[in-house]
């Protein structure tokens, strides 16, 4: 498929019914540059059915789930059409990324976060996005500070004893405050 | 549509013995309901429909899907339509209806060979007929039908199935869906499904609770709840279940089910009466004798007692004063009576289990049997279809004292003992005996050498179907007079 659009496909094993796509992390956004996987299943009724999609890779964002990768997208449920191809899919889904649906999302905290404190949604995506997609790094020095003290969180977090992705899922939940954190992850 | 007002058993094989003068007797409420297929309730949907729409005059769907938005409710339609000056928009609006022109008279059947090569763009079918609708795009027939049976199967929708095509939100006519789908049982789904809330909001409709039935029931008065459905099926208006009578309380049925799914009275049982081997587990009752329990597991054979469920030999061979634990008499009392109810309620349940068991295998695995009996005394002994058809007729009556038994036992359960549950269950019993007399008569192995056997077996047979359709018959007057009259009183209040 196009590789110049920045979405592609390939196959699993050799049945039609297990497909990796991977699509390229949009310009002008937190995922920029970054490199995402995602888990094709087509069902036996397709195209009259949608394709199940979920993402491999970690991503924040709110119609995406952090834990499970789950994606709330119309046109992977009632409005997929029998026209539409992978390439619609991997398209819209990149189109997602460049802008989300904060009020029908699916991943409820991070919808928040978006709504609440754009800033700080913004610079846990790019943590995320560099962390598990290999995403570039950020210009803006303000950025480049605030995510080196996100990282410093992290390690002060698995001093005490935490993995390394429970702090960063409490830290990122918590829009990043550490005592805040702790408390959510000792409940 | 099929009229069924007064002649209901008419369905039923036409049994010599169980003839209709005799049916016709019995004292039960007068049925009065029709059976209306799928494709009539349509049409008559559409009349109600086109009745209300002498008001509006707009597109029939459109109606349908703002009844649909009223509940059924013509008159709130019509208020809310003046109150909003026949401002059909803000109608629309409120029904949710996206007001997008549906191409139902317009819809065509275009071959568009021109438009492009002809490839179907969703199978890549070169050369294939395309067909479409106004929005003019088109797709192979083959392709319209597998979408639209995999919406209407796999994913229930019939009312809103849009075009194929990305961002076209045209709805598909219903002329279009039924002209292009292929299958009755799609199209029957089809028209369940567009009449599915004209029914459910109608309480005089329910579905035959039959898979694959596409028949409804339309009853004339609410009492009515013994139908018996074109395809054979008998079941209840009342909780849409198979027929349950002589049980006539569905909220009965109900709680028993309940109580037999919980399967927490078994556990109950287990609790009260068992303890379990402190060695390997298993359950042990205790029928008697004294507290040195060995147990019954031959891979355990632990010796221990029953008191303490220690180890048996500290507690010595000759005498017996295990001073761990003293069980006070109160609680053995109130043990005592949890355990008459648990086995009451076990002597039912069997009961009734072993009936519906009974009756499930002797659908399977004796309709068979019967059959290849039929066929080679037609085979082997000159003998005629019709004439064969004892056999199935035999069969037939030994189904419904099943049924009858197996219900009778849920009412046998609930009922507050008195002189008239004595005939009653004297009914019951003789019912019961004469069943598994007919079902051994069936069931025998033996099958007839010459023509004199043949009618032994068939005298023999017939004697006793007849028999035993007239204790069900004699048993259903008892329990419906018994209901007429108030004389059955329930053990818990429903």
């Amino acid at each position: 498929m196009a590789e110049t659009a920045g979405v592609h496909v390939e196959l699993v094993d050799n049945s039609f019914l297990k497909l990796r796509g991977e699509i390229k992390g949009p310009p002008d956004t937190p995922f920029d540059g970054g490199k995402y996987i995602l888990d094709i299943t087509i069902p036996e009724t397709y195209p009259f059915n949608p394709p199940k999609v979920t993402f491999r890779t970690k991503i924040w964002h709110p119609n995406i789930s952090s834990v499970t990768g789950a994606i709330c997208l119309d046109i992977l449920k009632d409005q997929w059409a029998a026209a539409m191809t992978l390439r619609t899919v991997l398209l819209s889904l990149q189109s997602l990324l460049s802008s989300a649906e904060p009020d029908d999302p699916q991943d409820a905290v991070v919808a928040k976060q978006y709504k609440d404190d754009f800033t700080c949604y913004k610079r846990t995506a790019k943590h995320w996005a560099v962390v598990y997609a290999q995403a570039s790094a950020c210009q803006n020095k303000e950025d480049v500070e605030a995510l080196a003290l996100f990282d410093k969180n992290i390690q002060q977090l698995m001093q005490m004893g935490f993995s390394e992705q429970d702090s960063r899922v409490a830290l990122s939940s918590k829009n990043w405050n550490v005592e805040a954190a702790v408390e959510c992850l000792f409940s | 549509m099929f009229s069924d007002c007064d002649d209901d058993y008419s369905f039923d094989d036409d049994l010599e013995y169980g003839s209709n003068s005799e049916t016709s007797e019995t004292p039960q409420i007068e049925r009065k309901y029709n059976i209306v297929a799928a494709c009539d309730v349509i049409s008559e949907m559409n009349k109600y429909i086109d009745r209300v729409n002498e008001i509006f005059k707009i597109k029939r769907s459109l109606v349908r899907r703002l009844l649909v938005h009223f509940k059924w409710n013509p008159e709130r339609l019509i208020e809310k339509y003046y109150e909003s000056q026949d401002d059909c928009e803000g109608l629309f609006k409120e029904a949710g209806i996206v007001y997008i022109p549906e191409s139902d008279e317009s819809f065509k059947r275009q071959i568009s060979r021109n438009s492009s090569d002809g490839t179907c763009l969703i199978c890549y079918a070169p050369n294939s007929e395309t067909i479409g609708m106004l929005c003019k795009h088109y797709f192979c027939k083959s392709c319209w039908n597998i979408y639209f049976t995999t919406q209407i199967m796999d994913n229930g929708i019939a009312e809103n199935i849009q075009c194929m095509e990305t961002d076209c939100s045209t709805f598909v006519s219903e002329n279009f869906v039924l002209s292009t789908i292929s299958g009755e049982d799609v199209q029957t789904r089809y028209h369940q499904l567009i009449a599915g809330s004209y029914i459910s909001s109608n309480l005089m409709y329910k579905w035959c609770p039959r898979p694959g039935c596409g028949n409804c029931a339309e009853v004339l008065s609410l009492d009515v709840k013994h139908i018996v459905c074109s395809c054979g099926m008998e079941w209840c208006f009342g909780c849409g279940e198979p027929d349950h009578l002589p049980l006539e309380s569905c909220q009965i049925l109900k709680k028993w089910k309940q109580k037999a799914i919980d399967e927490s009275e078994t556990n109950k049982w287990l609790v009260i009466n068992t303890k379990e081997c402190p060695k390997c587990s298993a359950a042990i009752e205790k029928l008697g004798g004294c507290n040195h329990m060995i147990c019954n597991n031959l891979n355990c054979s632990f010796e221990f007692c029953w008191i303490c469920l220690g180890e048996w030999a500290p507690h010595g061979s000759e005498w017996f004063s295990c001073n761990k634990y003293v069980e006070d008499e109160e609680h053995v009392a109130m043990l005592s009576k949890e355990r008459k109810a648990m086995e009451r309620y076990h002597h039912y349940y069997d009961r009734y289990w072993t009936h519906k068991r009974s009756r499930e295998l002797e659908q399977g695995d004796l309709v068979m049997f019967v059959q290849t009996k039929s066929q080679y005394i037609q085979d082997r002994l000159n003998v005629t279809w019709i004439e064969a058809q004892f056999l199935k007729e035999a069969l037939n009556v030994l189904t419904k004292c099943r049924t009858m038994l197996q219900y009778s036992y849920i009412l046998a359960y609930y009922l507050v003992r008195s002189p008239q549950t004595v005939i009653f269950e004297e009914n019951q019993k003789d019912l019961e005996h004469n069943t598994e007399l007919l079902s051994g008569l069936l069931d025998n192995q033996n099958f007839p050498r010459d023509e004199k056997e043949l009618l032994e077996l068939k005298m023999k047979l017939n004697d006793r179907a007849a028999y035993c359709e007239k204790r069900r018959i004699v048993l259903m007057k008892d329990v419906q007079s018994g209901y007429e009259k108030g004389i059955w009183k329930y053990r818990t209040v429903f």
